[in-house]
């Protein structure tokens, strides 16, 4: 069953449109996918007042492009510790599943007490990439449900654009410093990413970041409140004379007098972390916990621990618009696999890479656990590291480029790189059938290799690899954490007999294919 | 979650901002007055010798630090001959390019708290990063020579040319795992021939905001034993016999031997006595289109413990310059460095005024809730309840204001979430804030000045 195209609200019906023109123009509207880049101008009119929310609690919502991020707990699945057995207590940030406008029969500016049943207690992590529009100003309404599973609890929460350039205090989402979303309340943070100055001048925004809650800081990020964000270049949506592009620019920055090649064919966001889980169970059995013993169990790519990494992205049926692969997850799960991606209900961002021979793969890499890693890509030997936090590898002026070859990175809490690759040989002799495709009754063929850290000796789930996840997963039984695949399909023009279907073109980051769908209110 | 500990910050918090901690934020805390608390970079220039040289002397002593969760921990560091109290971490050594430094490194001959020398068979110091350094007297270790504890006044003379502009570190070279943690360690720095204003040749920054930044972790288990086997006249071998290495679980993370919130007390802090150097950055911000060529301020990293530490500022991304001293060929932008044990970097941090802040009006599209339909922690802030720079407005009465004028504070911490606490208290540990004031004004033509609300 494939869900009903909905006109107006995702990236790809508006590339579709060609009405590039309106991504400034058109006031505030979350796109699909939890997207925030203001994807056309449906809505623009007719903005919800105030007078929707109870005045104790009166915001204007921003007339700008706009997101909600709603706080909550729930519980979340590795390997060892299921969703059957004992899963682990976490607290995270999630998207509302439709991100219009209540005007718009939406969940975008509803009352917080509105949304309490439905999400309270459903976390996601990791959280929601959030993707902006250089030199396009947004918001971003956290919105506290409070705690399903601890309601003695009152925590507030805050969101920190981790590494914004030129932040202001108050929106900067430090509680000390600023101040904090108590439960039942909403607070929209603004941002004006800027645009790049001349040469010899701050640089733009746009680039790699992440996100996170600055309450309780070593907790609340620990219990699962993190996620990626990037802002898009200026390049990408318009030409340099300001003209608006027909078609999406695929690059990571600015061009620069250097010449730095920063296009890609396919982007993916990994979130490096980690699990101790010994403060999760003690939060949820009202323990306490000593932070300096900090050890942790897993580690993990985008929230989730390996093989799990590998399940496709997950997204709500009412953000999945017109994709035209979609397997829709049934309510009970009845095959193994079925099960192992059941499990990722509330971890929904994939880390699975599928790329075409050739493609320029574009990898944006963050940490917010607490350890430094070393993330490599098994099988690719020159990798261009083509940005360090948000800032494209080049000096001051513009004219030196300071990129490098590697094939490995190495990343400390915090930090961020952007690095692209070509995406290394298919080989038709050790080329695997794509049973995800079968699903779909599809036929393709892919050559899977590994992305991993390099710090092998935590490449367990708890000390120990479990065997349980998806039957797809090549290196199951023998990694656990931070690794994922890469799987290599041939190019269109050359794809025989069993890859005979090929591998889409990819639209949105992280996408996979196919994307797993949940429909409305399973979660 | 609701810790019992959590309510000890707020107490933590306003004991601090009492006790002249939060001085430099609240300003007229001091008790001068009048003077602006700093913690700008405190120099030790030395004394010239009769041979021109710029010679220091220094003891390898011992005492007592305080830590923000109400321990204390003893530690060993260098002190200037003649000082009366020990002083955590050593001195911060100022040196011009070209000089040559002589420094003299004596262990005093009595071992007993808070007034002798350390209780190890042998000690010196270590110059990373300077060329051609010379050491003679006491005793040949393994890595330079040494003073001998058993030889009372015994003294080593070290000696080297200033040759490279830059940050450093010294520290001890015997025993680095005992000694570098217990304290062994100090800032040194080199300005160019050019002058004290750059940092290298080319580099100019705002000498009125210059900082260095020490790091430094510590297990207080094993400061415990040393402490225990000093006041049992233990040396040696003999010092460490109850803790293994393996069992090293660092408790505490400090930025020039304070911890948060210590670390934004100001420079020489009463209530602070054994630990003088304060670490809040302050930045003016700068307005591109008032004429005024707001330079940027300039912070000096320099990581003297035994981890690597990711250290991350808010607001705003910052441009590397060099690191161990020497410059990088073009600057590298970063919003989060990993310093790696005996690394040093050289940052320039500025904040733009760009969108003219301070009240020229609504700075944002979107309006802030009424504040009392927010929380703040502890029932104080640092806020100052405009989002305008150099505007103020009243928080809820029953919070407390931290705020002088209208300035912004961002935090300044690792990243390794786990080292911003006191143990297992958090908002504290490796963090430090950085304040942005509104730009400068000009008083008169040509004449520019701090905005005088915010002095
Ligand atoms: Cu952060
Ligand atoms: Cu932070």
């Amino acid at each position: 069953m494939q869900p009903e195209p909905k006109p107006g609200i995702g990236r790809r019906d508006f590339l579709r449109r060609g009405a590039i023109a309106t991504v400034v123009t058109g006031a505030g509207l979350a796109a699909g996918r939890s997207l925030m880049t203001p994807a056309g101008a449906a809505g623009g009119a007719g903005l919800p007042s105030a007078a929707l929310f109870p005045p104790s609690n009166a915001v204007d919502f921003p007339t700008i492009a706009s997101i909600r991020l709603m706080t909550t707990d729930g519980h979340i699945s590795f390997p060892g510790r299921r969703h059957s057995s004992k899963p682990v207590y976490a607290f995270g940030f999630r998207a509302v599943d439709d991100s219009r406008l209540v005007a718009d029969g939406g969940e975008l500016n509803a009352n917080p007490g509105d949304l309490m049943e439905k999400y309270r207690g459903h976390v996601m992590h990791s959280a929601p990439t959030l993707i902006a529009m250089e030199g396009v100003e947004f918001a971003i309404v956290v919105t506290n449900l409070g705690f399903r599973f601890r309601p003695d609890l009152d925590d507030s929460h805050t969101l920190h654009w981790h590494g914004f350039r030129n932040a202001t205090a108050v929106f900067d989402g430090v509680p000390e410093l600023s101040a904090a979303v108590p439960p039942g309340r909403d607070l929209p943070y603004f941002f004006d990413p800027k645009l790049p100055g001349a040469p010899g001048q701050p640089k733009g925004s746009a680039g790699g970041y992440m996100y996170h809650c600055h309450f309780e800081d070593v907790e609340h990020v620990q219990m699962g409140m993190s996620g990626i964000a990037f802002i898009e270049p200026r390049d990408m949506w318009f030409f340099p004379d300001g003209t608006p592009r027909a078609v999406r620019n695929k690059v990571a920055y600015n061009p620069t007098p250097a010449g730095i090649d920063t296009s890609f064919d396919r982007e993916f966001a990994l979130l490096a972390n980690e699990i101790d889980y010994r403060p999760h169970d003690n939060l949820e059995t009202l323990q306490l916990f000593t932070w300096s013993d900090y050890a942790p169990q897993y580690r993990t790519f985008n929230g989730r621990a390996y093989p799990d990494t590998v399940v496709p992205q997950i997204t709500p049926a009412e953000q999945s618009a017109s994709y035209q692969e979609l397997l829709q997850m049934p309510a009970v799960p009845t095959t193994p696999d079925e099960e192992a991606e059941a499990e990722m209900l509330w971890q929904q961002n994939s880390s699975l890479v599928q790329a075409r021979e050739g493609d320029r793969v574009l990898i944006r890499l963050s940490n917010l656990g607490y350890e430094i890693h070393s993330v490599e890509v098994v099988g690719v030997n020159d990798m261009r590291v083509v940005a360090n936090d948000a800032s494209l590898l080049v000096g001051k002026d513009g004219t030196n480029d300071l990129t490098y070859l590697s094939r490995r990175m190495e990343i400390g809490p915090g930090e961020a790189r952007d690095a692209i690759f070509t995406a290394p040989a298919y080989v038709e002799a050790r080329a695997e059938i794509d049973t995800l495709a079968s699903r779909m009754g599809k036929q393709r063929k892919f050559c899977r290799y590994l992305i991993k850290s390099r710090n092998t000796h935590r490449l367990n789930n708890n000390g120990q690899i479990y065997p349980d996840g998806p039957s797809y997963a090549g290196a199951k039984g023998t990694y656990g954490g931070m690794v994922t695949e890469l799987w290599v399909y041939p190019t269109l023009a050359d794809a025989p007999g069993l890859g005979q279907d090929g591998l889409p073109d990819q639209i949105t980051v992280n996408e996979t294919f196919p994307t797993l769908v949940v429909p409305a209110g399973q979660v | 979650m609701a810790f019992s500990t959590r309510n000890k910050l707020a107490a933590i918090i306003a004991v601090a901002a009492m006790a002249g901690g939060l001085a430099a934020v609240t300003g007229g805390g001091s008790p001068a007055g009048a003077a602006p608390a700093t913690s700008t970079v405190i120099c030790d220039n030395g004394t010239v010798a009769p041979d021109g040289a710029i010679e220091y002397n220094l003891e390898a002593r011992d005492g007592y630090i305080q830590e923000p969760d109400g321990n204390t921990v003893y530690a060993w560091s260098y002190t200037s001959v003649g000082q009366p109290l020990f002083q955590f971490p050593g001195p911060t050594m100022c040196i011009d390019e070209g000089a040559t430094v002589r420094v003299v490194l004596t262990n005093p001959d009595h071992v007993d708290n808070l007034s002798g020398g350390i209780p190890a068979a042998t000690t010196s110091i270590l110059f990373p990063g300077q060329v051609g350094v010379t050491a003679t007297g006491g005793v040949a270790g393994l890595l330079t020579q040494e003073v001998d504890s058993a030889v009372p006044g015994d003294s080593v003379t070290y000696e080297f040319v200033a040759s490279a502009p830059g940050t450093y570190i010294y520290q001890s070279g015997t025993d680095q795992a005992v000694q570098v943690q217990m304290g062994m360690f100090g800032g040194l720095i080199i300005y160019p021939a050019v002058g004290r204003g750059f940092a290298y040749d080319g580099e100019p920054f705002d000498t009125t905001h210059e900082y260095l930044l020490l790091f430094h972790e510590m297990d207080p288990d094993l400061h415990t034993e040393v402490e225990l086997a000093s006041r049992n006249g233990l040396v040696g071998d003999a010092v460490l016999s109850n803790y293994h290495p393996l069992d090293r679980k660092s408790r505490y993370w400090t930025i020039n031997g304070r911890s948060f919130p210590d670390v934004i007390a100001p420079n020489n802090a009463p209530t602070l006595p054994t630990q003088p150097y304060g670490g809040l950055v302050r930045v003016n911000a700068d307005d591109p289109t008032d004429g005024f060529d707001q330079l940027p301020s300039l912070v000096r990293y320099g990581n003297a413990g035994l981890e690597n530490h990711p250290f991350h500022p808010h607001g705003n991304t910052l441009r590397l310059i060099a690191q161990d001293g020497r410059p990088f060929p073009d600057e590298i932008e970063a919003y989060t460095k990993t310093v790696a044990a005996g690394q040093t970097f050289d940052l320039l941090a500025s904040w733009e005024d760009v969108e003219a802040w301070q009240g020229n009006g609504a700075p944002t599209p979107i309006n802030v809730p009424a504040l009392d339909n927010l929380v703040f922690k502890g029932g104080a802030s640092f806020y100052s309840g405009d989002p305008n720079l150099g505007q103020k407005q009243d928080l809820p009465a029953t919070v407390t204001s931290y705020s002088v004028c209208g300035e912004y504070y961002f935090p300044w911490h690792s990243h390794a979430l786990q080292e911003i606490v006191n143990y297992n208290e958090g908002f504290g540990g490796m963090l430090t804030l950085w304040r942005v004031d509104p730009p400068m004004e000009e008083v008169s033509p040509g004449v520019w000045q701090p905005t005088a609300a915010c002095n």
